[in-house]
């Protein structure tokens, strides 16, 4: 086993060595050092990759364990070269340089706070391994391809789901998201599978259009439903198709008792377009709410809050979820719930799945929840007994 | 995982689907274009349903989309585990996928110990003499932090009792599978999701409120014949217990999550867990029963009947 140590303290290559010579989980192993990135760079080159363990310091005289790590990703005879990080900076730090390795598609064995110990690094590499080696060893389904795809949309194998979404204040329910699914034989295909291939096939704008279509005819046949309102996803592409807008809001002047909201996931570039501004114009000319959805998640959102005349915010379930755990993103949540205030437009929470955050939520005087805590998305055959059964509980929870 | 051996498997969906839809037919008196009608206007998704294509169903020259036959089935008031439990071809087609057959044998071993033996398991609830220890080992493998810290010792057989736990032994008593699981209600569960509470107040409410979760803390063959097996188990209680609205997975084990998302579940959150310098990530999954039954891999390991998991005693001195 050969193992390279980069670190810049002479101290800290000795220990790791002392303990590899204790460790019961490797006998027979090889150490390589180097004291900065560019003599670690020159080892690996040198030993031509046949590395079993790189323990690399981030943080070094000169030089920062950044440059090794980009080096080994753009040679990709390198990137499999298992990589444990180690380091005494702060948590928030370690986290981000393990998201920067893993999308980079290292090998990484994990980031580790010093002071460490080598056979826990050791564990976990030979954890990783036999997982590994497991893994190729399972077979896994056919996946949808792209050709499957299009045979779907056009089979109409989809399916509509609805979360819904609770007023904070008078825990009535004010809406339902409508969250798409598709089938095959093999079960449900969930939107993070099928969206990129449909973006694949150029069909989202069809596939906007049959939704919004679905959904409505659903709407308009239960006399109940149109007391909610109907929260819609939509793109920025989707915006700059007329003959789509066109039809969205020929389907609500037809039905205009429906409350429809559309919601507005990101890609600032194409929203800046001319186009989409005016079919955002339109809509909202034409009674149509406008949500923009994901807030906080995209690095243009204030952009976004500036040009669009919108009457919703949707902050995303990743801020939401451990607000009460998780002090930073407390702290953006109330914020965003501020400005929302200031700006006279209601907030949607979505990923409420605690009692003790819908609690901090409603302190911080959130409009509308939306999360698993209610109810995780139900297919529509199930969505009036929902309600019934939501309003009962109401009820009894009233009379006590 | 070994599914894709059984190529009947289709022939067979298709014949039991046939079969309900005129047996369903007949009991309702109802002709094709009756049965048409009535789903028409039950349902948006029979919209385009013409008499044709149930004439095909009926043959058997095509199927719908299980998630199709499960709101079919449910216009009638019946649902896909009870059709498809009820046909024995199905069952046994079903069972190839714990079986070990010849075949098998070509396959790589996922554990050195073990070369394909035959195995019994044995459910085991919190009286049980073994559970401790078993319990001991089945947490030992899974590695997750948050039931049962190590320095913790194994609570009293009362706070555990709504724990399940089905090990799976080979010859000599040596295990080589294990699933653990309870029912639970999902406020309480996304409370333990999200370290709200810890794993003996969940199991606490468990004993108190009614149950509409069942979540699984740890399953694991050592061949996939074992894997598959011990997901049988909990698929099996799961459909037969139709208080329960979803199946919940949250594990630590990323061979379990692996074949998770093999089979197309949506992971549902991932939360980094501190474990003694270390950071462990704990995976959960949840979906609910129509899910389940229209997942063709799960509604195949639910059907396997839990007879077949009696243990049979050989090797094992109690």
């Amino acid at each position: 086993m050969n193992i390279l140590i980069i670190d810049d303290q002479v101290f800290i290559r000795e220990a790791i060595k002392a303990d590899l010579v204790t460790s019961t989980l490797v006998n027979d192993f090889q150490t390589f050092e180097a004291e900065d990135a560019n003599q670690g760079i020159d080892a690996i080159a040198a030993i031509e990759g046949h590395i079993d363990l790189l323990i690399l310091d981030l943080k070094m005289d000169n030089s920062d364990g950044m440059e090794v790590i980009n080096f080994l990703s753009v040679h990709a005879h390198y990137a499999n070269i298992p990589l444990a990080v180690i380091s005494s900076a702060d948590k928030r730090t370690l986290g981000l340089v393990s998201s920067i390795a893993r999308s980079l598609k290292l090998n990484l064995v994990g980031v580790f706070e010093k002071p460490v110990h080598v056979d826990f690094i050791l564990a976990e590499a030979t954890r990783l391994q036999n997982q590994h080696r497991n893994a190729t060893e399972v077979k896994a389904l056919a996946s949808v391809s792209d050709n499957d795809i299009t045979q779907l949309l056009a089979d109409d194998h989809i399916l509509l789901c609805f979360q819904p979404q609770v007023n904070m204040k008078s825990k009535g329910i004010s809406g339902f998201e409508v969250l798409a699914r598709m089938y095959d034989e093999n079960g449900y295909i969930y939107p993070d599978t099928f969206l990129p291939l449909l973006d694949k096939a150029g069909l989202n704008v069809d596939f906007t259009k049959l939704i919004i279509a679905k959904a409505f005819k659903f709407w308009a046949s239960e006399e109940v439903l149109s007391h909610y309102t109907l929260s819609i996803n939509v793109t920025a592409e989707d915006l700059i198709s007329e003959s789509l807008i066109d039809y969205i809001i020929s389907l609500k002047q037809a039905h205009s008792h429906i409350k429809l909201t559309l919601e507005l996931t990101e890609s600032q570039a194409i929203i800046n377009e001319a186009s989409a501004l005016n079919s955002i114009a339109r809509l909202i000319i034409n009674d149509i709410g406008i949500s923009l959805d994901d807030f906080g998640k995209s690095y243009s959102t204030y952009e976004r809050l500036d040009t669009i005349p919108f009457n919703e915010i949707k902050i995303d379930r990743s801020f939401v979820c451990d607000i009460d755990t998780n002090e930073q993103h407390h702290l953006i949540v109330e914020s965003t719930i501020a400005l929302a205030k200031k700006m006279s437009v209601s907030v949607v929470a979505e990923g409420i799945e605690t009692e003790s955050v819908l609690n901090i939520l409603s302190e911080l005087g959130c409009d509308i929840a939306q999360g698993y805590l209610y109810s995780p998305p139900m297919e529509g055959r199930y969505l009036k007994a929902w309600i019934n059964s939501y309003m009962n509980k109401d009820i009894v929870a009233n009379a006590h | 995982m070994g599914y894709k051996k059984y190529a009947y498997q289709k022939t067979v969906i298709m014949k039991v689907f046939s079969s309900f839809l005129r047996k369903i037919r007949s009991e309702h008196c109802l002709s094709q274009e009756g049965l048409r009608a009535l789903l028409a206007e039950r349902s948006h998704s029979f919209d385009s349903l013409d008499t044709i294509s149930i004439s095909r169903w009926e043959r058997g020259i095509n199927t719908p989309s299980l998630t199709k036959q499960s709101e079919i089935a449910e216009v009638f008031g019946e649902d896909l585990f009870n059709i498809y439990s009820s046909d024995a071809s199905f069952v046994e087609e079903s069972l190839y996928s714990i079986q070990l057959s010849s075949s098998g044998k070509s396959d790589k071993a996922a554990h050195p110990y073990y070369n394909y033996e035959q195995y019994h398991t044995k459910s085991m609830l919190s009286d049980h003499a073994n559970f401790s220890s078993m319990l001991k080992l089945c947490l030992m493998y899974e590695g997750n932090p948050r039931l049962f810290p190590a320095h913790q010792e194994i609570a009293s057989t009362t706070s555990l009792k709504p724990l399940n736990l089905v090990s799976a032994f080979c010859s000599f008593s040596q295990l080589v599978g294990h699933c653990l699981f309870c029912k639970v209600n999902t406020k309480a569960l996304f409370e333990f999701m999200n370290c709200s509470i810890d794993i003996m107040e969940l199991l606490n409410v468990a004993k108190q409120e009614r149950a509409n979760v069942l979540v699984v803390l740890s399953s694991f063959g050592v061949s996939p014949q074992i894997d598959n097996h011990m997901m049988s188990v909990y698929l099996n209680q799961l459909a037969m217990d139709k208080t329960i609205e979803y199946l919940s997975f949250s594990t630590c084990d990323s061979k379990l999550k692996q074949k998770l998302m093999q089979m197309k579940i949506p992971m549902f959150k991932v939360k980094p867990i501190e474990h003694q310098s270390k950071t462990i990530q704990n995976y959960s999954f949840i979906m609910s029963r129509s899910e389940v039954m229209a997942n063709r891999n799960m509604l195949m390991l639910s059907v396997i009947p839990a007879i077949n998991i009696k243990p049979t005693n050989n090797g094992i001195t109690e």
